[in-house]
């Protein structure tokens, strides 16, 4: 008693220091919040949200604060025992812990055996308490900054959103990022909007969008489990050691595994399953065995469908649809693979696991089960929205459904479609941020609205959205974060439902506005001719030197600057032009003449017909330039256009080739050249000069940082011994989605694989497309080449 | 006289205080070469555009007023266009449809509805630009941060030393901020300067 007394007594005295006008008045939300945290506030909370009982705030967060327990006990207890299998880089243990997942009864014993809890939980304090206490004290330090400089009182809501930020992170996660994140989202989402009560999207979802944007590889990548990424990938290399890729255990979390291209048929993934030796049937089996007795009767096959051979099994899947396999690309079968895992149930993937929690995933979203009991608690003490959350999980379940519902209604149970149209609906609820997000997110009171029918059409929005991300989506893996944002952006709008029509203007004419408008469009018309006339000889001249220099510099004669260069043991020197259109040391600048007559005097197109054989456009009585205009518009099909490169030795035989190439970007078609060495195989440059890619992001193929990796690689893929064969061998240049090193490692496929640009996943793949599509015709050609080159 | 240009730096700056021509803030903003580019041409054409917009004003049909506004900025737009082709191929091939896409920029037809239309001409020249030339002035700052965040470099030159960036053995160190390159982060950036000027201008009034 008398310690209560002599605590009111010192704040009763901090508060009389900090009223307005007194020197600390700045400091007075600070002494405020310590006397709420003690005392009961006796005057009323001026700003949203508004709870009608005799709830407050204070006690609301509390509420709210207790029905996440669950979620962060569970998020200590997964994230160790995640940490503990997949850090050891023991192949027994992970053995071991795969086959205990089937029954909570082997769980829990594998986990007590051995004492082996203790560690489980120090592991998992260790990876959550960082992250926690970063968040409360970054994101509070920006609550009392903003709390002094504003003079509002500080808020408790913080102290449920800065947790509810820790549990939707991935486990590994820098620790600058986690700082950097709710610093400035609070800051954005919260207090730019004027503090607590004024957010108009939800303070911890809005941190971690700002994170997953800036950072997507750490956000949305492969390693979520321990602190390190680095040793978790070097563990998983000492398992997988000696196994071929796909069977390894991987880190790719249940939510990554879906996440596949749509190029994925439902019958690659079925074809797949029926090796699984527990699977007995798949439902596509009608359209799958004619396919594989015609396919196994052309190539001679004797093995039985359901026990082939790894490579058997990919040889059929990949070979093309014409050639009667079932057509699958060779860089989606390890997708394949995974997405048949998870729709077949294997290993932990088990519908058990997802709801019980037993996964890889961020912090507090894994466990559906703990999720649902936190939901009662909400529910129950009337804190949270039960609309909201019945909608969200409605929404989603009936979304999900809609993809499903072409696949059981036609006639070959959609064997042909995307494969992640298949997943069945209700799984969609077990995985990712879904139940996580509903429960918690979803239903924050400031930022969802909060009429009866608006949170119903609100939670069926949020359910909706989500999975047309995740499956109609590729980019993204997850959808919950974006839609509940998008939901909450449009909660006012969907509180106020109000539409306004105007009445049209109608305007009429007259007379003088018709002369007006005659006159404007005659006059207009003129000028725009007379500028386009004007223009026009130096627009073609610009645009034939770019053309040129671009050609040139996947030829490496023009250096990215524009300037010339010469090849001199072993490196590119700077060089100038002679007069006769060859080159010299030197440094004196190019100009536009000197660069057109180096093109004149070095380039010397011709033709090559299907079959790989040399003639010239006059044996052709063909005119090059309409041509190759024809050719750029795919008008014509008889001949392929090649340019051969003249040594600056002035020597009649050609030190290299440029191949156009051409194909479709993100936007609109993409036109660029490939300048391939005289062995028939190897790049020496690439250009890519008329795109109308977005500037920054896919515009990014037309830089020269970009364009240098290509020079030394293959255009052949190379098989996994590392050889090639110039007949079968798929032609083109890989471009991998991030960093070469990172997603492929170290295997011959990499002389193949050039890193992709941040940011422009579709630009990369039309680029892909491109040289294959515009490679493919000149196969014979190249192997001739080749031929030549030996003898 | 001179008061129609200077007003228009700051004071009514046409990004951040009435917030129009956002959507090409958000294009053209990933560089400063580009986004100083996009400046230029957007002071040539609110420039002309408010001068000619001006001199028509008594001779317009008030039911056609908007065509006839759009086809004289269209024209100054192709103009720019088409000299951008001709003479800085490069640069112009970056740029894309951002050029084009001025004609739809509210900026320059904002400057025609509330000022051309009804003003002589040449305080509608200035005042024009005036307009384009804080448009290119926000563009610049925001195409600053965003290179010098996003790629680490200003004018294609490096500024964050390569030493601190994040490799595969030391995962948690510097990286790009990836926001950075994308459309929305202008947004933020352009979000932030306009609560900063609301913040200075705020000040001003409560001393005055």
């Amino acid at each position: 008693m008398g310690m209560k007394e002599l605590l009111r007594k010192s704040l009763n005295r901090q508060l009389a220091a900090t009223e307005e006008g007194q020197p600390l008045a700045r400091l007075r939300p600070l002494v405020e919040a310590l006397d709420h945290f003690f005392f009961d506030p006796d005057e009323q909370t001026p700003g949203p949200p508004h709870i009608r009982d005799g709830v407050n705030t204070k006690r609301w967060m509390t509420l709210v604060i207790m029905a996440l327990i669950p979620c962060i006990l569970w998020a200590i207890w997964n994230t160790g025992v995640q940490t503990l299998v997949y850090t050891s880089g023991d192949v027994s243990l992970m053995g071991e812990f795969f086959a205990s997942s089937h029954s909570l009864f082997s769980y829990v014993s594998f986990v007590i055996k051995e004492g082996r809890w203790l560690t489980v939980l120090s592991l998992g304090i260790k990876a959550f308490f960082p992250v926690m206490m970063i968040s409360y004290m970054v994101g509070g330090l920006v609550e009392v900054i903003f709390a002094c400089v504003r003079r509002h009182p500080i808020s408790e809501g913080f102290l449920v959103s800065g947790m509810l930020f820790a549990l939707i992170l991935p486990p590994t996660l820098p620790y600058w990022m986690v700082a950097v994140g709710i610093a400035s989202g609070i800051f954005i989402s919260k207090e730019l909007f004027g503090g607590v009560g004024m957010n108009i999207v939800n303070p911890a979802l809005c941190c971690r969008l700002i994170l997953f944007f800036a950072f997507p590889a750490q956000m949305t990548g492969d390693v979520w489990v321990g602190t390190n990424p680095y040793i978790v990938r070097q563990a998983l290399v000492k398992v997988n050691k000696g196994m071929p890729v796909v069977d390894g255990y991987s880190q790719a979390t249940p939510l990554k595994r879906v996440n596949v291209s749509l190029d994925i048929q439902r019958i690659h993934v079925d074809a797949i399953a029926t090796q699984f030796p527990d699977v007995e049937e798949v439902s596509t089996k009608n359209v799958l065995d004619p396919i594989w007795k015609a396919w196994a009767n052309e190539y001679n096959v004797r093995e039985s469908f359901g026990k082939l051979s790894q490579k058997t099994l990919r040889q059929f899947l990949i070979t093309s649809k014409e050639g009667g396999g079932l057509g699958l690309s060779p860089e989606d079968y390890e997708q394949a693979w995974r997405l048949a895992q998870f729709q077949y149930e294997q290993g932990v993937l088990t519908n058990w696991n997802f709801f019980l929690g037993n996964k890889l995933g961020c912090f507090g979203e894994t466990s559906t089960l703990f999720c649902l009991l936190g939901a009662l608690f909400l529910i129950w003490t009337g804190v949270g929205a039960w609309q909201t959350m019945v909608a969200v999980f409605f929404g989603a379940l009936g979304t999900a459904f809609l993809f499903e519902i072409p696949l059981l209604l036609s006639e070959d149970c959609g064997a042909f479609s995307p494969a992640i149209f298949s997943i069945p609906a209700y799984k969609h609820l077990l995985l990712g941020g879904l139940a996580f997000g509903a429960v918690f997110m979803a239903t924050d009171p400031v930022s969802s609205p909060s009429l009866g029918l608006s949170r119903w059409i609100y939670g069926i929005l949020i359910g909706c959205i989500t999975i047309i991300i995740r499956v109609a989506n590729p980019a993204f893996p997850e959808g919950a974060m974006l839609a509940i944002i998008l939901g909450n952006i449009t909660a006012p709008l969907i509180d106020h439902l109000v539409a306004r029509w105007y009445r049209r203007r109608r305007s009429f004419t007259n007379y003088r506005t018709l002369i007006f408008i005659a006159l404007l469009a005659t006059v207009a018309a003129l000028l725009l001719s007379l500028l386009s006339g004007l223009l026009k000889n130096q627009q073609n001249y610009a645009r034939e030197l770019d053309r040129s220099r671009q050609l040139l510099l996947s030829a490496r004669i023009c250096s990215p600057k524009g300037d010339l260069q010469l090849y001199e043991e072993g490196k590119y020197i700077s060089a100038q032009h002679m007069g006769n259109g060859l080159l010299e040391k030197g440094e004196k600048r190019a100009s536009g003449e000197d660069i057109l007559a180096v093109y004149r005097a070095r380039v010397s197109p011709f033709l090559v017909d299907r079959k790989g054989r040399r003639t010239s456009y006059e044996n052709e009585g063909i005119d090059i330039e309409k041509y190759l205009q024809a050719w750029k518009k795919k008008e014509c099909v008889e001949f392929l256009p090649i340019f051969g490169i003249i040594p600056n030795s002035g020597e009649k035989s050609f030190e290299s080739y440029v191949v156009p190439v051409s194909g479709y970007g993100l936007w609109d078609r993409i036109f660029g050249y490939i300048c391939i060495n005289s062995d028939g195989k190897t790049i020496r440059g690439i250009a890519w000069y008329d795109h109308q890619e977005t500037p920054g992001l896919g515009g990014e193929i037309s830089t020269y940082d970009w364009q240098e990796q290509f020079s030394g690689k293959l255009i052949f893929q190379p098989d996994e011994e590392g050889k090639i064969d110039m007949k079968t061998s798929p032609l083109g240049v890989t471009i991998v989605k991030g960093r070469v090193e990172d997603v492929l490692g170290d295997v011959p496929k990499t002389m193949n694989a050039v890193d992709g640009i941040a940011g422009a996943t579709l630009t990369g793949d039309g680029v892909m497309r491109a040289y294959k599509e515009s490679l493919e015709p000149y196969r014979p050609f190249f192997e001739n080449l080749s031929n030549d080159g030996e003898q | 006289m001179f008061r129609y240009f200077v007003d228009q730096l700051f004071e009514k700056n046409q990004v951040l205080v009435a917030i129009l021509g956002i959507c090409s803030v958000l294009g053209v903003t990933t560089r400063l070469s580009i986004a100083l580019t996009m400046g230029l041409s957007v002071i040539f054409v609110t420039g002309f555009s408010s001068l000619f917009v001006s001199l028509l004003r008594r001779y317009t049909p008030e039911s056609v007023r908007m065509i006839t506004q759009l086809t004289i900025i269209s024209l100054f737009v192709i103009t720019v266009d088409q000299f951008l082709r001709a003479y800085f191929l490069p640069l112009s091939k970056v740029l894309s449809v951002f050029v084009g896409l001025i004609i739809t920029n509210c900026l320059v037809m904002g400057r025609a509805e509330a000022m051309a239309k009804n003003n002589p001409p040449l305080p509608s020249f200035l005042d024009g630009i005036g307009a384009g030339v804080g448009y290119a002035i926000v563009l610049a700052i925001v195409g600053g941060i965003r290179e010098l965040f996003g790629f680490g470099e200003l004018f294609g030159y490096r500024v964050v030393p390569l030493s601190w960036y994040a490799t595969s053995d030391h995962p948690d160190l510097y990286r790009n901020i990836g926001l950075m390159y994308i459309p929305p982060s202008a947004f933020f950036i352009i979000a932030m300067l306009i609560w900063a000027v609301n913040l200075y201008k705020a000040r001003c009034e409560r001393r005055r």
